[in-house]
């Protein structure tokens, strides 16, 4: 009976495994092979809008299920706070591009909204690092963190060696690029660490969270480095990025919400 | 070391102390959210490990809970041993303390209210 379950749990996350790349794929090849054509933002920019919209709603969908209470329903709670910042974030940089016809509206007011979610993202993901990252070795959580603050240094000054920007914006722009890199410096730590700790536990091996949140830090300091030379050059890639780490959300809220919150019809298949 | 353990409000009971630890192991799983206990419930009585209600072998429920939960269970451990001890007044001394995981001072706890 506990093999059945198990055996199903594991058939479960690799479905879920091979949707998610699917669905990598398809979005992420449609960016590529649009990029460079007239409709290029229009594909770039609601593809993001999509993946990140999707994820918000089945964020909002685990906690109508799960309640705000606990240490999961407080972090997932918070969670959903800080994808609905992002989504707002996301429409408003599309509707200056896509509406407006603002070629990369930077800065603008989609940063102070992707900003803002860093403090909700970042409650969630030490929380939860309650959770996933017992067993953590001091000297590992050293490593990291010094890791974390020499990327930031050295991110830094690439930021402030690259600048081309001029003008009285130029401070403004080159300050928020300055406060991703400082804030996904502080997001990196437990998402390396959870990741490091992750592979134990048929319902735990995969920190999906944690990878999402990897891949976002890798896409925003593409994004910050792209900022502060004026977007020169292509930035469809760093689009497939930030969809890869908008589909790892929304994979992981599916697997939370099927697996984590009790549901009489997947008992009955664990069974 | 046995005498060095302090139980508190504890009964030297071997059948209270079983109730009292399944109630603090229940406080533990509550703490991360209703919906994710009845979940970590769900599969513990799937596995058998609540089979009998009035006895729980602790390292049973300690390998079910990680196989299930990886590094989570050892929060829920450390939880439940915090529960005892702020609940109910149980101490070790600090040698035993630091020495043992939660797992073997619950054990231990559970040990010593069934001699």
């Amino acid at each position: 009976m506990e093999q059945q379950g198990y055996l199903e749990i594991r058939k479960q996350r690799k479905y879920l495994i091979m949707g998610l790349l699917v669905a990598i794929a398809a979005i992420d090849a449609t960016v590529f092979f649009t990029a460079g054509s007239e409709i290029e933002y229009y594909i770039s920019d609601l593809s993001r809008v999509s993946t990140i919209g999707a994820a918000a709603v089945l964020s909002l969908v685990v906690v109508s299920r799960q309640g705000i209470h606990g240490l999961f329903g407080k972090a997932y709670a918070m969670l959903a706070a800080g994808l609905i910042l992002w989504v707002a974030a996301e429409s408003i940089w599309a509707y200056h591009e896509l509406v407006l016809a603002q070629e990369t509206p930077f800065p603008s007011l989609a940063d102070a909204f992707w900003l803002a979610a860093y403090g909700p993202i970042g409650y969630h993901m030490f929380s939860t690092s309650k959770f996933f990252g017992r067993g953590i070795k001091k000297h590992v959580i050293l490593v990291v963190t010094a890791a974390a603050i020499i990327f930031s240094y050295f991110y830094l000054q690439a930021i402030i060696d690259v600048s081309t920007l001029e003008g009285a914006e130029a401070m403004t722009a080159v300050g928020i690029s300055v406060a991703y890199p400082v804030f996904d410096a502080i997001i990196l730590v437990p998402a390396i660490l959870m990741i490091t700790n992750a592979g134990r536990g048929q319902l735990t091996s995969i920190p999906w969270i944690f990878v999402a949140m990897l891949l976002l830090v890798i896409a925003d300091s593409l994004l910050g480095l792209s900022a502060v030379v004026d977007f020169a050059g292509q930035t469809f890639h760093i689009t497939m990025i930030f969809n890869a780490a908008y589909l790892c959300f929304m994979a992981g809220l599916l697997w939370y919400n099927k697996q984590f919150i009790f549901n009489a019809k997947n008992a009955a298949k664990l069974m | 070391m046995v005498n060095k353990l302090q139980f508190g409000k504890l009964p030297n009971d071997g059948d209270a102390s079983q109730t009292i630890v399944r109630k603090a192991i229940d406080n533990a799983i509550s703490a991360l959210g209703g919906p994710i206990h009845k979940t970590i419930i769900w599969h513990m009585n799937n596995r058998g490990v609540f089979a009998n209600p009035k006895k729980i072998d602790i390292n049973f429920f300690y390998d079910n809970l990680r196989e299930l939960l990886g590094p989570g269970a050892d929060m829920i451990m450390e939880d439940t041993w915090e529960h005892l001890q702020k609940q109910h007044g149980v101490h070790f001394d600090r040698d035993f303390e630091r020495k043992h995981t939660p797992a073997e001072k619950i054990r231990k706890v559970m040990e010593i209210g069934e001699a």
